[in-house]
């Protein structure tokens, strides 16, 4: 089976005067590509672009050799959507194998496959029940088991992990990275970088206001990060103690103390983790616990968009 | 870098034919009426009008043949009349019925996809927005018809193996098939012209609200303008009212107030024509999505 790449070529979207996506190409191939991004910055327009339903203003978006609007193209997709409200009466398996009836699939082959599909979610044993009685991460796995139950060739999954448990992310991650590493496209869309670090291992894109800010391999983009400041919080019992010692060393720029802890902002990360181990290493023991205070994606941001 | 394996395969499967994948979204919307609360009992209800003639029609058997004064003075109950058979349907009897199916499943069929983003998912699969269109509206076709269709012919049937000989049989066959494929016709317009409502509006509650407007408004305006203007085919404007004309038309009867039949059928045309070229635009796929 031939690789189908799912292309952005200069793509912008408006609705009517506001700007959803400006100029983005992006390029995504075999394995899972994790499109990251806050609330309104473009992602569920980019996978409705994908996915045929949206027209860009400017720009092409291909999906194999064809725009997604078209029939043929459509025939390689599988989209789950972010949103979960349709036929709460359906038992799990009744709703899947009635989608995949509406691919072209016979009655007995929808039901077969809906099962299979639910099963390998970790739904084997509530299929039968009504979609009304589920939990919200029984109905994310429904509505992604309805994307992957025709084995589609390009694999839209906007917010997926949204309202999982534990147990029910690490079924649908392994599903989904299966799915990449057979060779399958597949976008994934979440505001939650880390929840993407696992999973994509064909890329992230960072998307922000519309915009596409990065897109490279995590790796990539964990070595830019570790290059700008960073602000920890120390926890110690002598916050003072650590203060002293800290604005002694090169990696620290800034220093601010707090009745049990010590925000600090550094020069570079890497730098300042290894003095940091250093400090804590040592007889004194100044430091009870260190937590990165901007790892998160709003700090990524933060560094891309400045 | 990752390494990804070429191991993966489409699912190996003949597609069904078109039609194929259109009959289970209409038979999800057929059922849709029992999925309600208290939704069998309301179905029930709507039958009322046609199990009343039933029992008349039972409670009667031999009174025809007997008493022929009878059929002077209640020629509106005679079994061997169109009136008999479409009176449970097309008139105000009948139209209470048809109200509360139309309004609680065919107005809302499309508007609460719709508002659930299900349009989505259907727009990403091997079925066109025409295609979900038809299965709807088929869906809805066959809801109204189990009443509208096939409980008159039912009523029918009734009324000739209870009758004592051919006579009864002899008597309405001449008009039974008119009649039949007059509300068959009246039934799939009033499916589509719901349906394609339905598709207007944003909202279940925004498409049964412009569909009452559709059938009891115009309704309404048609009888005050009819009054007003002294001319009995503005009454047209309402597409129940013309849709009830043709079904009188097809079964060869004449109600005293009459419109003329061909106004009767431009008016329902037009209504359909108006409504699905609407509906046609609102589903397009970029525009079910886009707003």
């Amino acid at each position: 089976m031939s690789d189908v790449q799912l292309v952005f070529d200069a793509v912008s979207k408006w609705y009517g005067q506001v700007s959803a996506l400006t100029d983005v190409t992006l390029r995504c191939g075999p394995g899972v590509t994790g499109l990251v991004g806050r609330n309104g910055a473009g992602k569920s327009t980019l996978i409705k672009l994908a996915a045929g339903l949206l027209r860009p203003s400017t720009g092409t978006v291909l999906l194999g050799d064809a725009p997604p609007t078209r029939r043929a193209a459509r025939a390689l997709l599988g989209y789950c959507p972010d949103v979960d409200r349709f036929y709460e009466e359906m038992s799990g398996r009744a709703f899947v194998a009635w989608m995949l009836r509406l691919d072209g699939l016979s009655a007995r082959a929808a039901r077969e496959r809906a099962g299979e599909v639910l099963d390998q979610l970790g739904l084997g044993a509530a299929m039968h029940r009504r979609i009304a009685g589920y939990s919200k991460g029984m109905r994310q796995r429904v509505k992604l088991a309805q994307a992957l139950g025709k084995r589609p060739r390009v694999l839209l999954l906007d917010e997926p992990l949204t309202g999982l448990d534990p147990v029910a992310r690490h079924q649908v991650t392994d599903v989904v990275r299966q799915v990449g590493r057979e060779g399958a496209c597949v976008l994934v869309s979440s505001h939650v970088l880390h929840e993407l670090e696992n999973l994509a291992d064909a890329g992230i894109a960072l998307v922000h206001q519309g915009r596409l800010l990065a897109h490279g391999g995590v790796a990539e983009l964990r070595a830019q990060l570790s290059e700008r400041p960073h602000r920890l919080r120390l926890r110690t019992t002598r916050p003072r103690a650590l203060a002293a010692r800290l604005v002694e060393l090169d990696s620290v720029a800034r220093v601010a103390i707090g009745a049990r802890d010590v925000e600090v902002e550094t020069r570079a990360v890497a730098g300042a983790f290894a003095d940091l181990t250093r400090l804590g290493a040592s007889g004194e023991r100044l430091i009870d616990e260190l937590l990165p205070l901007d790892d998160d994606l709003e700090a990524v941001f933060g560094y891309l968009v400045s | 870098m990752a390494i990804f394996e070429r191991g993966y395969r489409d699912l190996a499967y003949r597609p069904t034919a078109p039609f194929r994948r259109i009959w289970p979204i209409a038979r999800h919307e057929l059922a849709a009426i029992f999925r309600i609360r208290f939704g069998t009992v309301i179905f029930i209800v709507c039958l009322a009008p046609t199990i009343g003639s039933l029992i008349f029609l039972l409670a009667s058997a031999g009174i025809w043949e007997t008493e022929p004064r009878m059929r002077e003075r209640m020629a509106g109950f005679d079994p061997s009349l169109p009136s008999f058979f479409l009176r449970p349907i097309t008139s105000a009897l009948g139209f209470l019925p048809f109200l509360v199916l139309t309004t609680l499943v065919s107005a809302r069929a499309i508007a609460k996809d719709r508002a659930a983003g299900a349009l989505e998912i259907y727009w990403t699969r091997a079925i066109t927005p025409l295609g979900y269109f038809v299965g709807k509206v088929l869906g809805s076709f066959l809801l109204l018809a189990t009443v509208f269709v096939v409980a008159p012919f039912v009523l029918w049937l009734t009324s000739v193996l209870i009758a004592p000989d051919w006579g009864q049989f002899e008597a309405t066959i001449g008009f039974l098939p008119g009649m039949l494929l007059g509300l068959t016709v009246h039934a799939a317009a009033m499916a589509a012209l719901a349906v394609g409502v339905s598709a207007l509006a944003s909202t279940p509650n925004m498409a049964s609200i412009a569909w009452l407007f559709v059938v009891v408004g115009t309704g309404f305006v048609g009888q005050v303008l009819r009054r007003m203007l002294a001319e009995p085919w503005v009454a047209l404007i309402s597409p129940w009212s013309a849709a009830a004309r043709v079904v009188d038309w097809f079964a060869g009867w004449t109600p005293v107030v009459s419109y003329p039949p061909a106004a009767a059928g431009v008016a329902l045309a037009a209504a359909l024509a108006a409504v699905l070229g609407l509906a046609a635009r609102r589903l397009r796929v970029l525009e079910a999505v886009a707003t």
